[in-house]
Parts: C-alpha cells; sequence; structure tokens
C-alpha cells in the first residue's frame, strides 16, 4: 500500500472526529471517502498531511511509518493535500501561487517547464500568470489549487472537496482532469459530498459516518447497497 | 531655508524609517507589534557609543553593532514570540515590552542615565549643493536606508523566502500545507528586523552623536506613526511615513518653535487617519509588503 491508515482517531477536545478509521490507497490508485458534512473526511485528510496530530493510530506512506512526521516531510515523500475552498495565496499571483507548490524543489528548471505545461493544459491561467490570484474565478482556482498540488511531484494527491461550488460543467471538467492526472500514475484519494461523480472515477471507496467507516467497497458494490442509496443518492443527491 | 529643511527632515526622517519598516515587516507578516524593537535601537546606540569609545574602528562598529541587533531580536522570538504561539495575540506584545524594560534597565545599571556624546572625526563633513549644506554622514545614512529597504522589498518579491514569507502572511496554515517550516522561517522575520533596528540605531548614534538610555520612546512613537501614516504592513509606505514625519519634524521646529514640534507631527497623524484611514499607501492585504 502506499498510503496506510490504520485504527485512526482525531479528537477535538471533547468532540471525537475521527474514530478508529482504516483507510488505505494502492500505487496509483484513485479512492474516494464519501459521506455526509461532519462524518470526519476532512479530519482524516488533515491527519494525513499533519496538520492535526491524532490521538491514535498509525499512518504509513509508503512503507514508512509517517505519524510522526511533519507536513513539510510528508510533502518531501510525495504526499500532497490540495485543501478544501482550495486555500490559493490572494496575495501572490497566479505564478506565485505554483511556485509555492514546488516550495521544496530546487530543480527550478523542470518547475519552469512543468508550470509552462499547466499553462498549456488551462490557458486562462497562462494569460493571468502575473495578475494575483485573487481575479480567477472558481474554476480556474481549483485548477490553480491542483497545479500547485502537482508541482510538489507527490505519488499521493489527496483532494477535500474539489467539485464544492463549481458549476455542473466545470465539474465535468474537473474530473476528466482529475482521471487524466491518474493516468500519469498519481494516485488520488478523493473526499467528495458529490457521491456519483466521485464513484465514476474511483476504484474503491469509504463511507464515513460520525467519524467511523461504516462502509467499504467498490462502487458497483456500493451503488447496489441500499444503505448508500438511501443515504446519499436519494433526493437531493447531486447528480 | 525651505529646501534645508526638507534636507535635515529626509535625514531624521530615514532613522524613523528604518524603524518603521522593522515594525511594519513584523505586523505584516506575523501580525505582531513587537515593542521590543525601540529597545534593540537604543542597545545598539549605546553600543555604538561605547565600542567608539574603546577605538573599536567604525567598519566594525557596524558590523558588530548590526550583529547585536539581529542577535537580540532572535532572542526575543526565542523567549517571546515561540513561547507564545498559541496563546492571545496581546501576550507576545506585552512581552516584548517587557523586553523593552529590560533592555534599558540594563543599560541604566552599566552606562546610568547620562546623555552619552560620540567623538567622530568625520562628523563636520557636509557639502554644499545649490545653496544647500548637506552632512556627508547622513546623505550615507538616507542611501543606506532607500538601499536597505528596496533590498528587502527585492527579497520579499522576487525569491522563495519572499515567497514563503507572503504565504506566511496570508495564512500560516497555508503555508505550512505547501512545505513551509514555518517554525524555522519565522525567526527569518525577527532577524531582518532586528537589522533594520540597529541600522537605524548606527545612524542615529553617528549622525546625532548623543545616545542615551531613553533614547527608544521617542522613535518608538515616531515609528509606529510612521508605520501607521505609510500604511500598516506596507514597507515602502513605512518609508514614505518615516520621511515624511522627519521633514515636518524639522519644519516645525523652523517656523513654529521646539514647542510646537509634536503637535504638527501628531496632528498631521491625525489628519491622515481621518482622511485616509488605511494610511497613504495602505490598501488590501494585496498590495503589502
Amino acid at each position: 500500500m502506499l498510503l496506510d491508515i490504520q485504527g485512526l482517531s482525531v479528537r477535538y477536545g471533547r468532540i471525537a472526529a475521527v474514530r478508529d478509521a482504516s483507510v488505505n490507497v494502492a500505487e496509483g490508485e484513485v479512492v474516494a471517502v464519501l459521506g455526509a458534512n461532519g462524518a470526519g473526511k476532512s479530519s482524516l485528510l488533515k491527519a494525513a498531511i499533519g496538520l492535526v496530530t491524532p490521538n491514535s493510530g498509525h499512518i504509513l506512506f509508503a512503507g514508512s511509518d509517517a505519524t510522526r512526521w511533519s507536513t513539510a516531510q510528508r510533502l518531501a515523500n510525495g504526499l500532497v493535500l490540495v485543501p478544501e475552498g482550495r486555500r490559493i495565496v490572494m496575495s501572490l499571483t497566479v505564478e506565485e501561487n505554483l511556485l509555492m507548490g514546488a516550495y521544496a524543489r530546487r530543480d527550478l528548471e523542470a518547475v519552469r517547464k512543468e508550470i509552462g505545461v499547466i499553462y498549456e493544459r488551462f490557458p486562462n491561467l497562462g494569460e493571468r500568470r502575473h495578475m494575483l490570484a485573487s481575479v480567477l474565478s472558481g474554476g480556474e482556482l481549483q485548477m490553480l489549487a491542483i497545479g500547485r498540488g502537482a508541482l510538489a511531484r507527490p505519488r499521493l494527491m489527496m483532494l477535500d472537496e474539489p467539485s464544492l461550488g463549481l458549476s455542473p460543467r466545470l465539474v465535468q471538467e474537473l474530473f476528466r482532469h482529475l482521471v487524466e492526472i491518474n493516468r500519469t500514475g498519481l494516485a488520488l484519494l478523493l473526499v467528495e459530498q458529490n457521491t456519483r461523480k466521485a464513484l465514476g472515477i474511483a476504484s474503491r471507496a469509504y463511507v464515513m459516518e460520525l467519524g467511523r467507516v461504516v462502509m467499504s467497497g467498490t462502487p458497483g458494490e456500493l451503488l447496489a447497497d441500499d444503505r448508500l442509496e438511501a443515504a446519499y443518492l436519494g433526493t437531493g443527491a447531486k447528480a | 531655508m525651505f529646501g534645508q529643511q526638507v534636507v535635515n527632515g529626509l535625514m531624521l526622517g530615514s532613522v524613523y524609517a528604518l524603524v518603521a519598516v522593522a515594525f511594519t515587516f513584523t505586523i505584516g507578516i506575523l501580525n505582531f507589534l513587537n515593542f521590543s524593537i525601540p529597545g534593540i535601537f537604543m542597545v545598539t546606540g549605546m553600543a555604538t557609543w561605547a565600542m567608539l569609545k574603546a577605538g573599536v574602528a567604525l567598519p566594525i562598529v557596524v558590523v558588530l553593532g548590526l550583529a547585536l541587533g539581529a542577535a537580540l531580536s532572535f532572542l526575543v522570538e526565542r523567549f517571546i514570540f515561540r513561547a507564545s504561539t498559541h496563546s492571545d495575540h496581546y501576550v507576545p506584545l506585552v512581552g516584548s515590552m517587557a523586553f523593552l524594560i529590560l533592555f534599558e534597565n540594563l543599560v541604566l545599571i552599566r552606562w546610568g542615565s547620562d546623555l552619552q556624546r560620540l567623538e567622530l572625526p568625520f562628523a563636520d563633513t557636509s557639502m554644499r549643493i545649490a545653496g544647500l549644506v548637506i552632512g556627508i554622514p547622513q546623505v550615507i545614512g538616507l542611501l543606506l536606508a532607500v538601499g536597505a529597504v528596496w533590498a528587502l522589498a527585492a527579497i520579499m518579491r522576487r525569491t522563495r523566502l519572499g515567497r514563503g514569507l507572503r504565504t506566511i502572511a496570508e495564512n500560516p496554515e497555508t503555508a505550512t500545507l505547501l512545505g513551509v517550516r514555518v517554525g524555522r522561517v519565522v525567526p527569518t522575520v525577527f532577524i531582518i528586523g532586528g537589522v533594520f533596528t540597529a541600522l537605524a540605531g548606527l545612524l542615529f548614534a553617528v549622525n546625532y552623536q548623543q545616545v542615551s538610555p531613553f533614547m527608544g520612546e521617542e522613535v518608538a512613537l515616531k515609528g509606529i506613526s510612521a508605520m501607521v501614516i505609510g500604511g500598516m504592513g506596507n514597507i515602502w509606505g513605512a518609508i514614505l511615513g518615516g520621511l515624511v514625519i522627519g521633514v515636518v519634524e524639522t519644519a516645525a521646529i523652523t517656523w513654529f518653535g521646539a514647542r510646537a514640534v509634536d503637535i504638527g507631527v501628531y496632528g498631521l497623524l491625525l489628519l491622515i487617519l481621518f482622511f485616509r484611514p488605511t494610511g497613504l499607501l495602505g490598501g488590501h492585504a494585496g498590495e503589502r509588503a
């Protein structure tokens, strides 16, 4: 396993956000974590990247125990988080944001080349490269966040609600792009509320409820399960 | 006459400007009003006097003075800022005030409360340009101040460190997420602030040839005012604010007498705050540092 989260618990004071959750991702795989707001999905990712310290459990990455690594160490080893709300630095230009993605890298020539590839793929970013990121639209910001994440040269990219706030057409484009970057060999751990879309590209998925992993399996197995149907695909679920 | 006042004011203002840059840089990136800055300014001034009196050559005094400022500022980071990372904003502020008072009293114990005079061989060297008398040490001081700010602005604009610092300024957690080791970068902010403060202390000592354990207090008020006039967090604003205060101060002395100085300076501060609450160059966060 590339990422192996074992029996992870995260508490904020007296509130248990994640309870004994085990989630794993193999090299090159796309795995989805589904669940309602407050199910503990974001806390799981924050613990995985080292922004919060778990109260118990282990995080193994590429065979090493990464539980006590700093965020910078996890990044250097190929684990990256594209956070919820994208967290683009609005007082930096588009290009400076991309350069921040490569903060730990020293091979600046390769970085420049990769930034050029991102501009080719998303011409809107290229045209605005020297403008402050605050001029970008929601879709452009999300593509910038993914491009910034990719510049860290990760082996596994974790994405927290990347489709949030995007129009159906942009969600379509986003998922097409995620499939594209997965084809380059990059594994994805995708936290999503857009259940159908996420199951459309994932090879496996976990369902979280109140901090626990309550179901897991292939999209086919989960879609056949009445509980998932009732909770996430019934009325009100986004298509 | 007017031209001469502007020249004198710019020289005085360059000292305020450097102190204001130290204040505004720390605030802009760490959201921390560091009251130890005037203490470091004073210690460097006093150390300059003591070293020159002991016969140390000026270039060595400058290097040691800057190193002293950086070291003291680093000490403040270790003891106050780092320790209170998870406390309320006011905790490091009050802690840095404690450092100011500590510095003042340590200097009082060592050298007493007297005003000390510096003897400098080149103090009276000046040149005349178009009828204006311009002191050469002062010109060097002004050039150094502008040059140091230009270098800092270039670091902030163009380097990896600068991008990391601007990311910390906007959101420390985002910076961490991108691989910035915030705990290791923050001391850099203090060291840069300490060097600017020490440069101001050196310039003051050399230009005005007198130092005292209390020289930090007035400069603190003027430096903070310069920062606010220029726009919080904006280093070019701090330079502009410092120079404006310097010119207003010398002009007020000439035309209205010494008692009108503070009315002129702080009246201007209030006027600017009334009409431009964000300061002369202050705007949204995107224009910062």
